[in-house]
């Protein structure tokens, strides 16, 4: 990690030093193979980044830090592969081009995609709906939902789970097509 | 089924993991290590979410089909604050959609794209932009946000309409690219002749000249370009001459898939330079000495300033 200047206030860094090992347990489960040290080095950058301000709980924030890195990766790969199919359509077939009507009519993609998801979370119900958009859309915590909603904790969560579920299945859906 | 079972879990860690409260690691750290099914369900449904809570509109609003936000990065804000710069900016549909004759095409940050039309011709479109066609009307087009190099083959009885917001690019036959970004909308010709809004200003622009729109909606002017750099973004290069810091951000990120912002109150100053993309998604505090900018990590983006 040479090279690299960290912020001198924000105490991440020694908190990442400690826990180094921890987190890289962490990327190794998570999926990170062989790049697991690479990838705690792309944390460490991205900490080094960060402007100083307080954190209230450090390895929380490197755990997330290392969780999202993971994530964006998933997502870099499935739209990799999604390109190449996207590409290998646009090339096959006797006309070239966009206007091949298969290639286009097997994505639902767009407004087709917003107005499928809101149908499927509508379908969870009106509360189900409205604590996935408040948590997914408007950012907020799950502690502050159960109270504007006064429900329990668990209960917000359980509504999350169903709507997780619904849209995964949605997903799982919309690929097959 | 052992697959349900994994994908629940999957799924309860997700809604855990997505509070900002959330603070078991370790044990997630243990029920990662017991397979690495279950890291790809958990990817999986993450993925999911992400993209369903990405095409929602911004305000909760049922019947609402018209507000597909652009990108997602936003929403992740507290995710992690600062985590969600770089890679986040993915956004979620690099494919077609659909809808009615016309659809769209969009690329995320980084990517690029052929389009070859039917009939002849090709439009190449850059990172970050959003193109709609007429699968009836191949001569049509309509550049929603971003790049395109359009190859166009001449057609006297039928003219290639580009509209770009209110105003509309004639082509008659020829190679040209156009870009709509923060500062207006820019047109370079590089082969042929394009006709800027034949039916109010009526500009007809050759071979090495480039079309720039005032900021504000006030006008335009027309200045020459070097033909090799009409386009050029293809090849892996951007160049910026007498540039808004602004316009250059977002040219950045567009080519780049990285967050590249101005300093608030510098997006109106104005640089020249060129850069290889390449070597600024490796290091994007390289264009700071290419383009002789501040380059400033905010946490969120990268921030380019007036040096």
């Amino acid at each position: 990690m040479t090279g690299l200047v960290a912020n001198e206030s924000s105490g991440l860094e020694e908190v990442f030093l400690a826990n180094r090992d921890r987190l890289l347990r962490f990327l190794k489960a998570r999926g990170a193979g062989d790049a697991a040290e690479d990838l705690l080095q792309e944390v460490w950058i991205r900490i080094a980044g960060r402007p100083s301000g307080p954190v209230s709980s450090p390895l929380s924030y490197l755990f997330r830090t290392a969780d999202l890195l993971m994530i964006d990766r998933y997502r870099a790969t499935v739209q990799a592969q999604r390109r190449e199919k996207a590409w290998g359509e646009t090339q096959d077939g006797t006309r070239p081009g966009v206007s091949d009507e298969p290639s286009a009519e097997r994505r639902i993609i767009g407004q087709e995609h917003t107005r499928l998801v809101q149908e499927t979370l509508d379908a969870l119900g009106p509360r189900v709906s409205a604590v996935f958009r408040a948590h997914r859309i408007e950012e907020v915590p799950q502690r502050r939902i159960a109270e504007q909603f006064g429900v329990s904790l668990s209960t917000v969560e359980s509504d999350l789970r169903k709507a997780y579920a619904a849209l995964a299945e949605l997903k799982e859906r919309l690929d097959e097509v | 089924m052992a697959n349900e079972l994994v994908r629940e879990q999957a799924i309860a860690w997700a809604v855990r993991t997505g509070d900002p409260a959330f603070d078991g690691w370790e044990d997630f750290t243990l029920w990662l290590e017991e397979s690495p099914a279950n890291a790809a369900a958990y990817d999986a449904a993450l993925l999911a979410v992400a993209e369903a809570a990405e095409v929602l509109p911004p305000v909760p609003k049922a019947d609402n089909d018209d507000a597909v936000p652009a990108g997602g990065a936003t929403r992740r804000r507290w995710l992690g604050g600062a985590v969600a710069a770089s890679v986040a900016v993915v956004a979620a549909l690099g494919a077609w959609q659909f809808t009615m004759g016309t659809y769209t095409v969009e690329t995320a940050p980084g990517e690029t794209l052929l389009i070859a039309l039917s009939g002849g011709g090709e439009i190449a479109l850059a990172g970050n932009s959003s193109i709609e066609l007429d699968r009836r009307d191949t001569r049509v087009a309509s550049l929603q946000r971003g790049q395109a190099l359009f190859t166009i083959r001449h057609d006297d009885n039928a003219p290639f309409r580009l509209t770009v917001g209110d105003d509309e690019v004639i082509d008659v036959g020829t190679i040209f690219d156009v870009r709509r970004g923060p500062g207006g909308m820019t047109v370079a010709v590089s082969e042929g002749e394009v006709i800027y809004n034949p039916r109010r200003e009526n500009v007809h622009l050759v071979p090495g000249q480039v079309l720039k729109q005032v900021e504000g909606g006030a006008g335009y002017r027309v200045a020459t370009i070097p033909l090799d750099q009409v386009g050029e973004w293809r090849n892996g290069r951007v160049t910026f001459q007498d540039a808004a810091l602004g316009d250059v951000a977002d040219d950045l990120a567009r080519a780049t898939g990285i967050a590249f912002v101005a300093g608030r109150r510098e997006a109106d100053q104005r640089i020249s330079g060129s850069v290889l993309v390449d070597p600024v998604k490796k290091d994007p505090r390289t264009v700071g000495p290419l383009l002789g900018v501040t380059v400033r990590y905010t946490g969120e983006a990268w921030e380019i300033g007036a040096r």
